[in-house]
Order: structure tokens, then sequence, then C-alpha cells
């Protein structure tokens, strides 16, 4: 094979390769499947986790529950926590938008929950939302106890089983 | 040295089968971006705002862009106008759908310009595409739509003009020269591109515009101006327009004043140039030398490093095939080639001369865009100009040179799409946060503008959910959002 030619194969080959992995992602969604995709949420909790706003606004007007526990990959929270309310999976996404978010879908209720949550934000370090959510500061917290009521139903749903 | 300044590889016969391949691989590869592009819904920002503004009458919409300061772009409203009255409130197909026709539009109109003629040419397309669509400078013409991107429309509207420019001379084409001016110059500033490609293929032997339609296009070059600043007196944006990017840093319109309030000239100065040097290298970016700091807070990114090797050698290749050809251009002896190349200086030139007062890499994209022009000829010419054999080192490490700089722009194309399906998540997330952002911004809606936004937001999160978010195999080195 001339030179030439074969130089023009090697400016083509990669981009002819890109191209292929970019059309078999469009041929793939086009017919329903998902090539190369991402962690798609499967639940309010998951989406919250992930911070995906639109996905939990979703997930919420299809009817679920925000205070329901649901089941989380342990690629989303942590591997100890695969267990989690959505507001509560909402602080590992670290975003304050997303809290305040789900307070105005009437996700948290209450003082007591407000405060709970507040003691869970502190344990998870998120400033902003401990500020948001107990701006006189956190009181009643014991340090870790939050998080570890929170892992503790991992463990539990595990032992069940 | 004979050889090396040669003419420029005779124009062969044209082959059908290259020909059909080409316009087949650009409409896929434009599809399969309209696919990414359908995943974006309306934007919040500089959308909305816009929209809002389309509810008026046609009227009041065009008097005000007459007479408003700083910019003249009648035309770009007019064409959000028509579509927005044309959508009977389906906003989402049709302002999407516009972005998705552009895209085929462009591609098409590049497989037009740069001719592929035999079956090498063909090959070859796929780097000139990658070029287009993974220049740095093509991203805010498809990652924004306000809600029609308007750097696409001129886009369009430039390779249009080369294509006429630099064809067959027939009388019409004097009169497609001056519509596509028109519509050009009043859709946005960097539509005063057509005159430059007009005349500067004039300049180089083109003959598709007659004399009297260059004479034509000078005077509405004039009467622009007169329109501009004596008629409406809207000048040009100053200072305080908006941020710009300058050293390694951006500075906001109140800094730029401190700095360069008395004496612009520098400033305007560093724009000019750091906007043609980002086409060249892709560095600075958006007027910002991001990659020379990243080097100095020894913090690089191999990204950035695969930009810039990709923009460099592309540069290299055109810089070769400018060189082989010193002497013929000396002579004034110009082929079709040569005029796509030496529009791409002339454009090069113009754009970032247009680019003055504030730099954003959009801005430049016309010349982004000629650059994988350039691209494209100056490859189709080197690669029959090399020799049958090399020894065997020599030619291995031209095979890896070949690889690696495809390698950069298979990277970049895919990084261009990465950055679209990103956008998806990122639309809809501020389409969530829209009423207490606007709120906090003190921004306070009529009923109907808040109708508006309610059926705009419900589209985005509701109706046309986001399509699955993409995770590829090394995903670091794509240097997506």
């Amino acid at each position: 094979m001339r030179l030439p030619a074969v130089i023009a194969l090697a400016l083509v080959a990669p981009i002819a390769a890109a191209t292929v992995g970019i059309l078999s992602v469009v041929a793939g969604e086009r017919v329903g499947a998902a090539p190369f995709a991402g962690l798609v949420p499967r639940n309010s909790a998951e989406a919250a986790g992930l911070g995906r706003a639109a996905e939990l606004l979703r997930f919420l007007e299809d009817g679920q529950d925000p205070h329901a526990v649901y089941p989380v990959r342990p690629e989303i929270l942590s591997s100890a926590i695969l267990r989690a309310t959505t507001v509560e999976a909402a602080m590992w996404s670290r975003q304050v938008e997303m809290i305040k978010l789900l307070e105005r879908e009437g996700a948290i209720d209450g003082n007591e929950e407000r405060e709970a949550l507040a003691c869970l934000a502190a344990d998870v370090k998120i400033d902003d939302v401990v500020e948001h959510l107990a701006p006189e500061g956190v009181s009643g917290c014991e340090p870790g106890q939050a998080l570890a009521r929170v892992a503790a139903r991992t463990s539990s749903a595990g032992r069940e089983r | 040295m004979t050889q090396l300044n040669a003419a420029v590889t005779p124009p062969a016969r044209i082959d059908a089968r290259a020909r059909c391949l080409s316009y087949a691989y650009a409409v896929t590869v434009g599809l399969a971006l309209g696919h990414f592009l359908l995943g974006l819904p309306i934007q919040l920002t500089d959308s909305f705002g816009n929209m809002l503004k389309l509810s008026g009458s046609w009227s009041e919409l065009l008097y005000g862009e007459f007479t408003q300061n700083a910019y003249l772009r009648p035309l770009l409203w007019a064409n959000l106008k028509l579509v927005y009255d044309l959508s009977g409130g389906d906003y989402f197909t049709w302002f999407r759908g516009v972005h998705v026709a552009q895209v085929l539009v462009l591609v098409v109109l590049y497989v037009a310009l740069v001719r592929p003629r035999t079956m090498l040419d063909a090959a070859v397309l796929p780097f000139g595409l990658a070029v287009l669509f993974g220049m740095h400078t093509f991203a805010g013409t498809i990652r924004e739509a306000f809600p029609i991107n308007t750097h696409m429309t001129i886009l369009i509207l430039c390779l249009a003009a080369a294509i006429v420019a630099l064809g067959r001379y027939r009388w019409w084409n004097d009169v497609i020269a001056m519509l596509l001016f028109v519509a050009a110059s009043l859709t946005v500033e960097t539509g005063l591109l057509i005159w430059v490609i007009f005349v500067g293929a004039a300049l180089v032997g083109a003959r598709g515009v007659s004399r009297a339609g260059l004479a034509g296009l000078a005077v509405l070059l004039a009467g622009y101006f007169y329109i501009r600043f004596a008629l409406f007196d809207v000048g040009s944006p100053g200072l305080v327009e908006r941020s710009s990017g300058f050293g390694f840093g951006v500075l906001d319109p109140d800094d730029l004043v401190a700095r360069f309030g008395d004496n612009p000239t520098w400033f305007y100065l560093y724009n000019v140039v750091t906007s043609a040097v980002s086409v060249l290298l892709s560095e600075p970016t958006a007027g910002v030398f991001r990659v020379t700091s990243a080097v100095v807070e020894r913090d690089v990114d191999i990204a950035m490093i695969l930009n810039l090797i990709a923009t460099a050698s592309v540069t290299v290749v055109i810089g070769v095939f400018a060189w082989r050809r010193r002497q013929a251009w000396r002579l004034r002896r110009f082929d079709r080639d040569d005029r796509l190349v030496a529009l791409f200086a002339m454009i090069l030139a113009a754009n970032a001369s247009i680019s003055y007062p504030y730099t954003k890499d959009v801005i430049m994209s016309p010349a982004g865009a000629f650059f994988a022009v350039a691209a494209f000829v100056a490859l189709r010419n080197l690669l029959p100009a090399l020799p049958d054999r090399l020894p065997p080192r020599t030619a291995a490490m031209a095979v890896a040179a070949a690889l690696v700089v495809s390698g950069t722009w298979a990277v970049r194309v895919i990084g261009t799409h990465l950055n679209l399906r990103t956008g998806a998540y990122v639309e809809r997330n501020e389409w969530v946060y829209a009423e207490s952002s606007l709120a906090e911004e003190g921004v306070v809606l009529t009923d109907s503008d808040s109708r508006l936004m309610r059926e705009l937001r419900d589209d985005a999160i509701f109706v046309h959910p986001p399509p699955p978010p993409l995770e590829p195999p090394l995903r670091g080195l794509l240097g997506s959002e």
C-alpha cells in the first residue's frame, strides 16, 4: 500500500471509530436502549442523591412519596447507605438548592424533621444546608448519630435478608 | 524544491461515488448531532427573556431593534419572531427543529464548498468535518440557543456566500450576494464578514460575483454604517457591555472600565490578537490563557494538551500548504483550493477585528468553520504529494503522527456530543429552579409571562425528559463539562 493511502487511513481511523461510537449511541437511544449510559435514577431518592432536580420532580409528579425509604445503589451515596428517604439522599448531592426544592415540594414536615435533617447535614459536613435548615445553629445533635441512624437501615435490611 | 512548489494537484475528474459518499457521511453526522441537539430543552438563560419579547407586535419589535443602543440586530429578532409565530405554541418542536435543520444545512454547505472530487477526498472529509464540529469556536453555535442560534445562522450564510463567490458567474449571483449581506449584517455584527468573503474572493481571482455586484455590496456596506452610526445612532458596544477574558482571568465590566476606561486601544488590540491566535492554537480561549495558566500552576489537564495538539497540528498543515504554494501566490495564480485557504486567512483577520470590543469563542465561529475548510483543502493536496515510500522508521513516525492528530480530533468530536448531553441536564436543572432564581434576581413576571414560564418549564421537565446521561470509557480524556 502506498504511504499517502496509509496516512489517509490513519487520519480517518480514529475519527471513524468515534463516529461509529456516536452513531451507536444515537441508534441505541432511538430503539430504547442506552449504550454508554451513566447512572439513571430509579426513584426519587436516587435522583436527589445524584443532584438531578428535573428527574426528582418527575418522580414526585408520578406519585413517589418523599418521606418513603427507597433503595439506593451503592455508587450513588455510599456503599454504607443503601436505603434512604429522598431528603436524606439529597444531602449527598451537596446542593442546598435541592433541599430548598424538596422543602417547597412539602418533603420536610415540621421542626422535628428539620432538626434531624440539620443534624444529618452536619454529619455529612454541608455547611450551607446546615445553615439553611438551622439558621440558629444545631444544638441537640450528637455528632455522627444522624448518619449512623440512616446507615443502620442498610445494616438492618442486610440482616433481614 | 521544484516538486514542492509545483502547482496544486490538478483537479481530478469528479468521481460521483466520492461525492455521494461525502454528502451521505456529512448528513449522517449532521443527523447524529441533531439527535443530541434534540436532547436539549429550550433554555431558561438567553431564551426565556427573548421569548417574552417576542410576544409583542412586529412593529414594536423591529422599531425597538433599530433604535436601541450598541447592537443593530433587527433580522435576528425577525427570525425569532417568525418561528415563534409559526410555532403556534409548540415551541420545542419548532425552535429545536430549526437548530437541527441549521446543522444539516451547514454540513451540506461545507461539502458543497470543499467539493470532494476523488475517493481520497471522500476519505479525508471525516477529518474536515471533525475539525468543523470539534473546534472550540463551534461549541457556542450548538450548546446555546436564543432560542435560535444566531451564530449558526451566520455560519450558514458565510458558507453560502463562499459558494456563490467561488462559483461560476451567473447574473443572479449579484442579487444573492446582496441579499446574503443584508440578511447577515442585520442579524449580528459578524454578518459583515459576508462582505469580506465576496471582496476577498474577488481579490484572489474568483469571479462568482461581478464588478457591479461588488460595487453594490460596497454601497450596502456604506449604507449599513450610515444606518448604524448616523441615522439611528446605535453605536457600538463599549467596555460596559459585558465581561471579557484578559490574561489569566475574566474581567467584569467595572474592572474593564477601571483598567482600560481612559484608553481602551490596548485592550481592543489584545482582543483582536488573542481572537485570531485562539483559532490557530485553541489557546487562549475567550481571551483567557487557560493552558498557560495551568502550566504555570502545574495543573495541566490532558484534555487541554489534546486540544492544543489538535489545533496546532492543523495550523501546521495549512501553513505547509501555503508554503508550498507561495510562488504561485506571488504570481497571483490561484486555483479554487488556494482561494479557500486565502479566504480562511482573510476571514480570520476580519473576524478577529470584529471581535475587538470583547472576546467570546463563538464570535470566532466563522473563522473556525473556514479553518475546517482550509484543513480539508490542505490535507487533500498534501497527501498525494507525499512520497510513495519512505524509510520504515520515518514512515512509521508519519503514520503515528497522523493517528495522534486524528485521535485528538476524535476526542474533540466526542467531547462536543458529550457537552450537549451534559447540557441536557444543566438546562433542565435551571428550569427546576427558574421561579426561585428569577425571584432572587428581583424579576417580576406578569401573569402571561408566568404562564409562558410554566409552559416552558413543564415542557423541559415533564414533556421532553432528558435522554440518558453518557459515561463513555476514558471520559476524563474528553474534556466535557
